[in-house]
């Protein structure tokens, strides 16, 4: 699916090259440029952040945020000298990782009686089986099987996966984003189709109990 | 994990430089455990390649574009606002050159050679109302013009301040130090040891 204005962009920009697009935004600041790109690259990034956090409304605000970091950040830091995919996917893979890294480190510490909730620490503490179901039903409702299996696949799995598929992404360039070694990053790829395998056994297994 | 693991991965994403491809493949040909976890590997690979992607919904796409949209207004208030003050600054240039050359020539003083006029039209530029005053008194009416060894004369800033009134009586008192000089190009010693300057002392 493209954009809604889609029909406006002239077909002449469908043709042409990413850094093409890229040089008709930067340089004669083209809007119909950065369209055309957001057109073609908006859904894979859009699936990587939401694969890799999980939850629509997160993936919504990270999504919007990558954007706008995009269009600020084009003038000045991009400097057309790699892909602009591969730099886009830079911005939106810290963003996530920014993220989940904050949603590890926040934990409530505050033991105490809360007067204005009534409730103290353990009464405080989210269901975690409650907000898991909710958001299998959300994966469920907007994802292919195989999207979700990727989604059960560890983080750093998940991150290799997903920066190959889609963007077909080098190791060598994957191992930097995560920095880590370009032998870890093809292993982490090996465990990833291991468990990838193991779970469409389960699923295939599943479907012929059940009929 | 053993490097044949890694070299497994690497060949199924091409990864792998030429020479190293033969390597592998010559493996491939006397291992049969690495054949079967390559293409069962292949596999699991393949059917990725049939990932399909979500779509963000409108309304964020909407709102990205509606960046888009400031930045570009932004950008037009930045370059409305580089012309202004582009256009200030020719002008602030323009009344500073023109004011320097409407100063030169002002200076007329009969009987001097032109390097002294030249000095003493910078004095006039640089002296205030307070000093012109000075000038109308009879002892600068007796005053002739002089230079230094340099052709320059010295003032210093400090002379210029508000009480116009001390500030005469300094000058009215430099000036009685002075002598006169009737022939500037044949007394150099003269010169050299007359110095108007700044000092209150």
């Amino acid at each position: 699916m493209r954009l809604k204005n889609s029909d406006h962009i002239p077909r002449s920009y469908e043709q042409m090259a990413d850094k093409d697009l890229v040089h008709l935004f930067r340089r004669k600041d083209d809007q119909l440029a950065f369209r055309e790109l957001m057109n073609r690259h908006q859904a894979k990034i859009y699936s990587y952040i939401f694969s890799m956090i999980q939850n629509r409304e997160t993936a919504n605000d990270i999504f919007q945020e990558t954007f706008t970091k995009v269009i600020t950040k084009m003038d000045d830091t991009y400097n057309e000298q790699g892909k602009w995919i591969a730099w886009v996917m830079r911005i939106a893979h810290n963003a996530t990782i920014d993220h989940i890294r904050k949603q590890k480190r926040f934990v409530d510490v505050k033991g105490s009686y809360d007067k204005e909730s009534k409730t103290d620490f353990y009464e405080r503490l989210p269901d975690e089986d409650s907000i898991g179901q909710q958001e299998k039903l959300e994966l469920e409702e907007s994802t292919s099987s195989l999207l979700k299996h990727i989604s059960n696949l560890p983080e750093e799995q998940r991150t290799v996966v997903m920066l190959r598929h889609y963007y077909e992404m080098p190791f060598k360039e994957i191992a930097e984003l995560t920095d880590v070694s370009i032998n870890t990053a093809l292993g982490r790829m090996r465990y990833a189709l291991i468990n990838l395998r193991k779970m469409f056994d389960e699923e295939h297994e599943k479907e012929s109990n059940s009929v | 994990m053993s490097d044949k693991n890694i070299r497994s991965v690497a060949y199924l994403y091409n990864e792998m430089d030429p020479s190293e491809k033969v390597e592998f493949e010559r493996d491939l040909k006397v291992d049969e455990n690495l054949l079967i976890e390559v293409e069962t590997l292949r596999k699991v690979s393949r059917k990725l390649q049939d990932m399909d992607t979500i779509q963000p919904p409108d309304d964020v796409v909407n709102s990205v574009l509606r960046s888009l949209e400031s930045r570009k207004s932004a950008g037009s208030r930045r370059s409305q606002k580089f012309v202004y003050f582009s256009a200030a600054a020719v002008l602030m240039l323009g009344l500073t050159v023109g004011f320097i050359l409407s100063g030169e020539g002002e200076i007329d003083m009969p009987g001097q050679p032109e390097s002294e006029s030249a000095s003493i039209g910078t004095f006039q530029n640089v002296v205030p109302a307070s000093m012109g005053n000075a000038n109308s008194t009879s002892e600068t009416d007796k005053l002739m013009p002089w230079v230094d060894h340099n052709d320059v004369l010295h003032f210093r800033d400090g002379l210029y301040g508000s009480d116009a009134s001390s500030v005469d009586s300094i000058f009215r008192q430099s000036f009685q130090k002075l002598t006169p000089i009737t022939n500037p190009s044949q007394s150099p010693t003269a010169r050299q040891n007359l110095h108007l300057t700044g000092s209150q002392r």
